[in-house]
């Protein structure tokens, strides 16, 4: 079975042959249009805390719709929210009330094990604070997602972080400890192992907000890359410079979305979309299972395309 | 990926190897003293049981007991024909008459014999001499050989010598004159070393009493009340088949006898009481260290509740990527078992150490033991101990483990 196969049996959908890949994410409606299923979609999205007796609501019934390929910023002051709205797009929390799907599947009717299998398959986490874990080296921390899917032989891991941590520029750091590295080379192996089970959307919130400006702009690019070969990024931000990455940016305040625009890279994206270009894992970075569509000259094409 | 699980899991171990071993050592020392205590245990009742099965006890002994208590004195001797029809018994391997008393099977039988010589009455000890054996020390005269045949000869022991010379008659004097042994006349042509001037090892029973020839003495105990026979089973048949078909045969061949034919087990009841006060004594020993055990346990909970908390935020991030709570569960209890089961393998082998150690320095210490203590490790005792350990980790790891499996991943995360 290829990847792309698992990714749509899982959503529900009948398995679809290996040929059709290129249609991958578009595979629609009966008539058979190619308008892409959103990867994300939220109705009347509402998320409470317990505050002492009262409770206190810090989603007020959000409607938001992601597609395939977008690069989504989230933008707004501190307590707006933004980091409960990733979470419970992540899976990682629940909401309170409100309609939820992620990748034309239900969420609320998700069992707690099935949500740790789309957290893990579908679903690339990037933290501002890297979150590796340091007993581990840096080969071992970007295996880990592959660990827990238990589907990839550990010869077969070692090789898929390398690839990953080539493709971040960090292929000589290997076999070293994660304390070892700074800040921004942490971050870039927490975007490897982000990627090594070849997930169809990245969260990362505050990416670039440990990191110095020159870092996270290396960071940026990373992600910039990841997304125009056809990876969905959903990022939070403070940081208003950073919206020229994105092809949309969503503002938010007190709970509520109270803005939603196309970002510096809209045309990029509107491009990529308008010629129907494959989303899933065919271009570029490809999948540790097909390894033969991994070309690292793609990357360091895009690399010289970037710099120049 | 059980084996990702266990690999991730040794390598965090390896961040934390002091409080590992602090770990290990509470069950290190439960194991341990488990061990010392079965392993030197079993190492007495092992040898203890040997010298009781080398007097005898593999044997049945068949006594006559007479109803009536007042009987008991009455003469009762089995008869050589009662022998011949226990051999017949296919059960029955061979039989051995003991006269007199015994001084256990293969070293032969001594029975007391009235004397006279030169008209003053007396007793002794006499044995045979059983062909080939090799010959007592002299201090006077020559030993009895194979070519002694079944003539009346005698060679006396020292005390028994010494008694004799007596009113002016040196012990050279005693050689080539006659005394009566059992009402027949012998010539005593040797006499033994004194004992007390050998060594420990030459200074046998034998050395104690008379010999005669093997024949002579066959003569001298042939009148000689039987008053136990000694049964060796044949192979592949029970103790109890032997006595119950020996019994039938004996009460068949002694028609109208006011009593009962029975086995004398006293060695072998002696052998089931020391048996089970050595197991009494391991019980113990082994309850109380079941307790140090628990307590050993109750740390492993502790180290695993603390190992839990402080790895809180690992815990958040590998269920954020993708974690099931089951994995985290595995991952904990493998730690936790792990942890003990290395322990238990160690007190194992620290434990089996010391106890030989222990039986070493006791048997080279403590006078008159010879080589009573010793150490045995059986297969059992070890799989026991190794399992009971695992068994610690995962009892005792459940709970924590649980804990960490329940963690929820923002929580944990942005702790
Ligand atoms: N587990 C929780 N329990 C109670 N209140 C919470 C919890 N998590 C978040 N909140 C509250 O919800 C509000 C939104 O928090 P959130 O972390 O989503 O904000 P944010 O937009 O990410 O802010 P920042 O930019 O500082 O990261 C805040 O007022 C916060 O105090
Ligand atoms: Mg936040």
């Amino acid at each position: 079975m290829t990847r792309a196969e698992h990714m749509r049996a899982d959503s529900g959908r009948p398995p679809v042959a290996v040929g059709e890949v290129g249609v991958a994410g578009a595979v629609g409606d009966a008539a058979g249009t190619t308008q892409p299923v959103p990867l994300v979609e939220f109705h009347g999205l509402t998320k409470e805390f317990p505050a002492g007796t009262e409770k206190l609501q810090v989603l007020k019934g959000l409607d938001l719709t992601i597609r395939r390929g977008e690069f989504v910023m989230i933008m707004g002051k501190s307590g707006s929210g933004k980091t409960t709205l990733l979470n419970i797009i992540g899976m990682l929390d629940r909401a309170s009330a409100g309609q939820f799907s992620f990748d034309g599947t239900a969420v609320e009717q998700m069992k707690e094990t099935e949500r740790c299998e789309v957290r893990n398959s579908k679903v690339g986490f990037v933290f501002q604070q890297f979150f590796l874990i340091d007993s581990l080296n840096v080969s071992q921390n970007v295996s880990l997602p592959m660990v827990f899917s238990g589907r990839v032989s550990s010869a077969e891991q070692r090789r898929c972080a390398q690839k990953y941590l080539d493709l971040v520029g960090l292929g000589e750091k290997a076999r070293r400890r994660v304390t070892e590295l700074s800040g921004g080379q942490q971050q870039r192996v927490a975007i490897a192992r982000s990627l090594v089970n070849d997930p169809l959307l990245i969260m990362a919130d505050e990416p670039t907000g440990a990191l110095d400006t020159e870092t996270g702009e290396a960071i940026m690019e990373i992600l910039r890359r990841l997304n125009r070969q056809g990876k969905t990024v959903v990022m939070v931000t403070h940081d208003e410079d950073m919206t020229r990455y994105a092809t949309r940016v969503v503002r938010m305040k007190d709970g509520v979305i109270t803005g939603d625009a196309p970002g510096g890279s809209a045309s990029v994206m509107s491009a990529a979309t308008a010629t129907d270009t494959p989303v899933t894992g065919a271009v570029g970075v490809g999948t540790c299972v097909d390894a033969g569509t991994y070309s690292p000259a793609v990357l360091s094409s895009h690399e010289t395309e970037v710099c120049a | 990926m059980i084996r990702n699980i266990m690999l991730s899991t040794l390598l965090g171990l390896r961040t934390h190897k002091l409080r590992v071993v602090l770990t290990m050592v509470g069950i290190i020392i439960g194991i341990a003293s488990v061990i010392t205590i079965t392993a030197l245990g079993e190492g007495v009742k092992k040898n203890s049981m040997d010298l009781l099965d080398s007097t005898g006890v593999s044997g049945i002994t068949m006594v006559y007991l007479p109803d009536k208590i007042e009987d008991m004195g009455l003469d009762f001797s089995f008869k050589k024909s009662d022998m011949k029809r226990l051999l017949r018994l296919e059960s029955v391997a061979s039989i051995i008459p003991n006269y007199g008393y015994f001084m256990g099977i293969g070293d032969g039988e001594v029975i007391d014999a009235a004397t006279t010589y030169l008209g003053t009455d007396g007793s002794i000890s006499v044995t045979g001499r059983a062909a080939g054996a090799a010959a007592d020390e002299l201090s006077l005269g020559r030993a009895i050989t194979d070519a002694d045949g079944e003539s009346h000869v005698v060679v006396l022991d020292y005390m028994t010598a010494q008694s004799l010379a007596v009113d002016g008659i040196q012990m050279r004097d005693l050689l080539d004159t006659g005394i009566s042994i059992g009402g027949a006349m012998f010539r005593i042509i040797g006499i033994k070393a004194d004992p007390t001037e050998l060594s420990a090892a030459d200074a046998d029973w034998t050395q104690h009493c008379a010999t005669l020839p093997f024949a002579a003495f066959q003569q001298l105990i042939a009148d000689e009340p039987i008053y136990s026979l000694v049964l060796t089973p044949a192979a592949g048949y029970e103790r109890q088949t032997v006595i119950d078909q020996a019994t039938d045969v004996l009460t068949q061949a002694h028609p109208g006898l006011a009593g009962t034919f029975e086995v004398d087990d006293s060695i072998a009841s002696m052998r089931a009481e020391m048996e089970s006060s050595l197991n009494i004594a391991i019980v113990v020993f082994v309850s109380i260290t079941v307790i140090a055990l628990l307590v050993g346990g109750i740390g492993v909970m502790n180290i695993m509740y603390v190992s839990v908390t402080e790895r809180r935020r690992e815990i958040g991030i590998k269920r954020a990527i993708g974690a099931k709570p089951r994995v985290i569960l595995l991952q904990f209890l493998f730690e936790a078992v792990f942890i003990t089961f290395i322990g238990g393998v160690l007190g194992v082998l620290f434990g089996f150490a010391l106890a030989k150690a222990a039986a070493f320095a006791i048997n080279t210490m403590v006078p008159d033991v010879e080589g009573m203590f010793g150490a045995i490790l059986s297969v059992k005792m070890t799989a026991i101990a190794c399992a009971t350990s695992a068994g610690i980790g995962l009892i005792f790891g459940i709970v924590p483990a649980i804990g960490a499996a329940r963690t929820d991943p923002i929580k944990a995360i942005y702790q």
